[in-house]
């Protein structure tokens, strides 16, 4: 199953070395398809989070992981706005977005009931990379 | 546009390279070569040595006889402060990450590995930006980034570490093409193989 997370973008230090990640890179080995983190001039992250598109038979230790934020659908749901799922999942997803420290303003733009998901993918896609488009964004499943 | 290489076999403060062109610059560090094999001295943390290619595009190659703690190359080089990171940790992870403004930001997964003494490292670039990070040829990490496009300075680098030795360190220029095709690893979570290019398309992945 393949689902979009919103990766929370996070400063840590590992063996004495301080550097940006986002939360996904703390899973050794498993592949995603994401792109990478969009820098300032001065080399810190412009954004709050990456968004990354997770191939997995299990999804249970990333929606489990609070720096990982699973989009509510599926691929197959991109269509489906926000208005029409249910109001906890909304919610939720609206509160997980404050927690990565996307302001008042932000979470509505990106959580209109108004707009289906795909555009909100496509709006958190395009911050680290502008060229983004979920139809060409795709992992090939086996 | 140039190759360059280095077998370390003068005893010297690094300075002109068996190759016989520009010489190493010690960017940070103390770096010298026994007569055998290269190190750094000083024991400072993210220390860098490069030579100038004259080209951003290609491949960076060295072996580790001694891989101590923490060690690695780096591409793309301009100065301390920006350069491309293939950095291998003997503790078993090996990592991508790009240097702007004296910042790290990590680039692709985090793949663990079994790290040897004698490991040959090799960071790949090409023309559209995909880099490639392979132990004995294996590809272990693979990113799209063009931080530092432009920069022509390749090399070796140390953390924090004096026992490190690098040998048989060059730089193949790939500009005109022919460079290595980036091969997918494994997944280990969820029992995928992956195979195939990575990120010459950033919107174009497979997993077979």
């Amino acid at each position: 199953m393949k689902k979009f997370y919103w990766s929370k973008i996070e400063q840590v230090t590992e063996g004495g070395m301080t550097f940006y990640r986002h939360r996904f890179q703390a899973y050794p080995d498993i592949e995603y398809k994401g792109g990478e983190i969009k820098v300032d001039a001065g080399g810190v992250p412009t954004e709050k989070g990456l968004l990354i598109l997770v191939a997995a038979k299990d999804h249970t230790p990333f929606e489990a992981d609070d720096g990982l934020l699973a989009i509510p659908v599926g691929q197959d749901g991109l269509k489906v706005k926000l208005g029409a799922i249910d109001t906890p999942t909304r919610l939720d997803f609206r509160s997980r977005l404050a927690d990565f420290g996307h302001d008042a303003t932000d979470i509505e733009a990106l959580t209109d009931n108004t707009k289906s998901f795909m555009q909100t993918v496509n709006d958190l896609g395009q911050r680290n990379n502008p060229a983004f488009d979920v139809n060409n964004f795709d992992l090939d499943e086996s | 546009m140039a190759n360059r290489s280095d077998n370390f076999n003068v005893s010297q403060s690094l300075g002109t390279p068996s190759d016989g062109g520009s010489a190493w610059s010690q960017t940070s560090g103390t770096w010298s070569s026994d007569g055998t094999q290269a190190k750094e001295g000083g024991g400072g943390a993210q220390r860098v040595c490069v030579l100038d290619a004259a080209s951003a595009v290609g491949d960076t190659q060295v072996t580790v006889p001694n891989r101590g703690l923490d060690n690695g190359i780096c591409w793309r080089l301009a100065d301390d402060s920006n350069y491309i990171l293939g950095a291998y940790n003997a503790a078993g992870t090996m990592k991508i990450f790009k240097k702007v403004a004296g910042s790290f930001t990590q680039l692709g997964i985090t793949a663990t590995i079994t790290a040897a003494n004698g490991d040959v490292l090799k960071g790949s670039v090409d023309a559209s930006n995909n880099h490639t990070f392979y132990q004995n040829g294996m590809s272990r990490v693979t990113a799209t980034d063009a931080a530092g496009s432009t920069n022509t300075k390749h090399g070796l680098r140390a953390n924090g570490d004096t026992t490190v030795r690098f040998d048989d360190f060059s730089f193949t220029d790939t500009s005109g093409g022919g460079g290595a095709t980036p091969i997918r690893r494994y997944s280990s979570l969820n029992g995928l193989s992956a195979v195939g290019p990575f990120f010459a398309d950033p919107l174009a992945f497979a997993i077979a």
